[in-house]
């Protein structure tokens, strides 16, 4: 009986925008739909893997709580947008070893409802006077987008990145976006649309930045054994890893290269595969630059390399290498920590079920999150068989 | 030494520091740019730290010469926050320290647009209140 770590049920809760729904119950509701998905009941989760934002600090112990769970197994790391590739890991050795049979992953907030749309370039709060590492860069006017564009600033610099490099990969995610009925933002757009928008932070411009929404998803994890009498065709997990090099943007070591770099090289090692075997990708999406500095430190191409191969439309439906099928962070939905979206898009790819966005022959899925400031990088791969 | 410079009543978020973060913004209040250096093992680093992440040693302070290099940055056009929302647009860059440390600052001195990677800056310090000031940098003047 093979008790290999397999996902068996997706569910997205409403979005992007969901004033009817809080958090708990943002992953209230995509639990019930992962579960429906599959046809587990509640009653077989055993294992949760959950992480809470600083703007929802005890969400993991709520929600076990709130979908009455009684885990064996539990998990709330928290690395910001990886958390659930920095989670799977020991989840997958959880099911091996039998410490669980049905492990939830699940996510959601309610961030565009409580926060508006402005959190991008407001600071962080600073109530009671700066102390710790935030003295070092809040003082400043340091931004989330700030720190973006100090990666994209150096990576323009040291190999010649261009603006309207960036702007594809906003355009190409775009075009997903524009196939998924639920997507924030629809419309197409060009290149030149995204260098007239305004400009947040040199040399990021609106549209180089992922929306702010309302959102949650959950996936659940068990045996191959146990998937056989579910209703979906299960997802093998191959590979998950992550690694990190710093938290604040203030000491990160090298502005051009994250530590997907090593998370990337455990994750293929452990799947036996390497990058040109991989069929589409669902990368962190918060920004253009953090795509971009992915597909590199991934493997795609060398360092430096990612605007040409990015410009040569690898990354566009049809490509060899399609990015974010769902239409991303950067159009469809970007609810505070994408990780657990990008798991849930890239196993409907790998079943077959993403419709008119559906990559052909589609074996081998690649998902890797970004947490913090291009800080904490996990990277999982997925596979609709195993090797 | 670094020049210290009072212009007016502090409206950027109140510094809060203790410890090591007190002393490096009260260094500041005196004129001295300071970093870290590990007698043990020479690293230095920056922010400072109780312990020497190299080696595991307890760092001492630095003079730093107040002189960097712009190692990259972007211009803030939009800040939620004031007083930031009234200075866009602004430079936040990240400098080039020949002690071997970066550290984050706005650099002044010119239009926004002319800046660019490499540039050198030298520091000044912002005065907080009577025992804290804020390192920040300007342009060296006289450079292409």
């Amino acid at each position: 009986m093979s008790r290999e770590p397999v996902i068996v049920g997706i569910g997205l809760s409403d979005y992007p925008r969901a004033p009817h729904l809080d958090s708990l119950m943002h992953i209230a509701q995509a639990t019930g739909r992962a579960l429906d998905d599959c046809g587990l009941r509640l009653a077989d989760i055993d294992g949760f893997a959950c992480a809470s934002m600083p703007t929802d600090p005890e969400l993991h112990v709520e929600a076990v709580e709130n979908l009455g769970l009684r885990p064996r197994w539990l998990d709330t790391t928290y690395t910001g947008g990886s958390a659930a590739q920095f989670q799977i890991p020991d989840a997958a050795a959880a099911i091996r070893e039998g410490r669980a049979e049905a492990v939830l992953f699940a996510y959601g907030s309610d961030f565009a409802t409580r926060f508006g749309r402005t959190l991008g370039t407001g600071g962080l709060s600073v109530d009671g006077g700066l102390a710790g590492p935030l003295l070092y860069e809040q003082s400043y006017g340091s931004t989330i987008a700030t720190c973006y564009a100090l990666a994209a600033t150096r990576h323009m610099a040291e190999f010649g990145t261009t603006s309207e490099q960036l702007a594809e990969i906003a355009v190409g995610v775009r075009e997903f976006a524009g196939l998924n009925p639920d997507a924030l933002y629809r419309d197409p757009i060009t290149v030149e649309d995204v260098l007239a928008s305004p400009m947040i932070a040199d040399p990021l411009h609106l549209l180089d930045c992922c929306v702010v929404a309302d959102g949650g998803a959950a996936f659940i994890m068990t045996t191959e054994e146990r998937a056989r009498d579910l209703r979906q065709p299960p997802v093998h997990v191959l590979g998950s890893a992550g690694a990190t090099t710093h938290w604040h943007i203030h000491s990160m070591p090298d502005f051009t290269t994250t530590a997907g770099v090593a998370s990337s090289a455990e994750a293929y090692r452990q799947a036996g595969v390497g990058p040109d075997d991989i069929d589409t990708v669902q990368f962190y999406d918060s920004f253009t630059i953090t795509a971009l500095l992915l597909l590199e430190d991934h493997g795609f191409c060398e360092k430096g390399e990612g605007g040409a191969f990015v410009e040569a439309g690898h990354l566009r439906r049809g490509g060899r290498l399609p990015l974010n099928t769902d239409g991303g962070g950067l159009s469809s939905c970007h609810s505070g920590m994408r990780g657990t979206m990008l798991i849930t898009e890239a196993v409907r790819q790998l079943r077959g079920h993403g419709g008119e966005s559906q990559v052909p022959d589609c074996e081998l899925a690649l998902a890797a999150g970004c947490g913090g400031l291009l800080s904490y990088i996990g990277t999982t791969i997925l596979g609709r068989s195993r090797p | 030494m670094i020049d210290v410079l009072d212009d007016g009543p502090w409206e950027r978020p109140e510094l809060a520091p203790v410890g090591l973060d007190r002393e490096y913004f009260a260094a500041a209040r005196q004129g001295r740019l300071v970093v870290q250096r590990c007698p043990v093992c020479a690293h230095t680093q920056f922010p400072p730290k109780l312990l020497c992440v190299a080696c595991g040693g307890a760092p001492e302070w630095l003079d730093a010469a107040g002189v960097g290099t712009v190692h990259t940055f972007t211009i803030v056009r939009r800040h939620g926050v004031e007083p930031f929302a009234s200075m866009t647009p602004f430079v936040l860059a990240m400098i080039d320290l020949p002690e071997g440390v970066r550290l984050m600052g706005n650099v002044t001195g010119e239009e926004p647009e002319g800046m660019r990677v490499g540039r050198r800056v030298e520091a000044y310090a912002l005065v907080a209140d009577a025992e804290l000031a804020l390192p920040v940098w300007r342009v060296v003047e006289g450079q292409a």
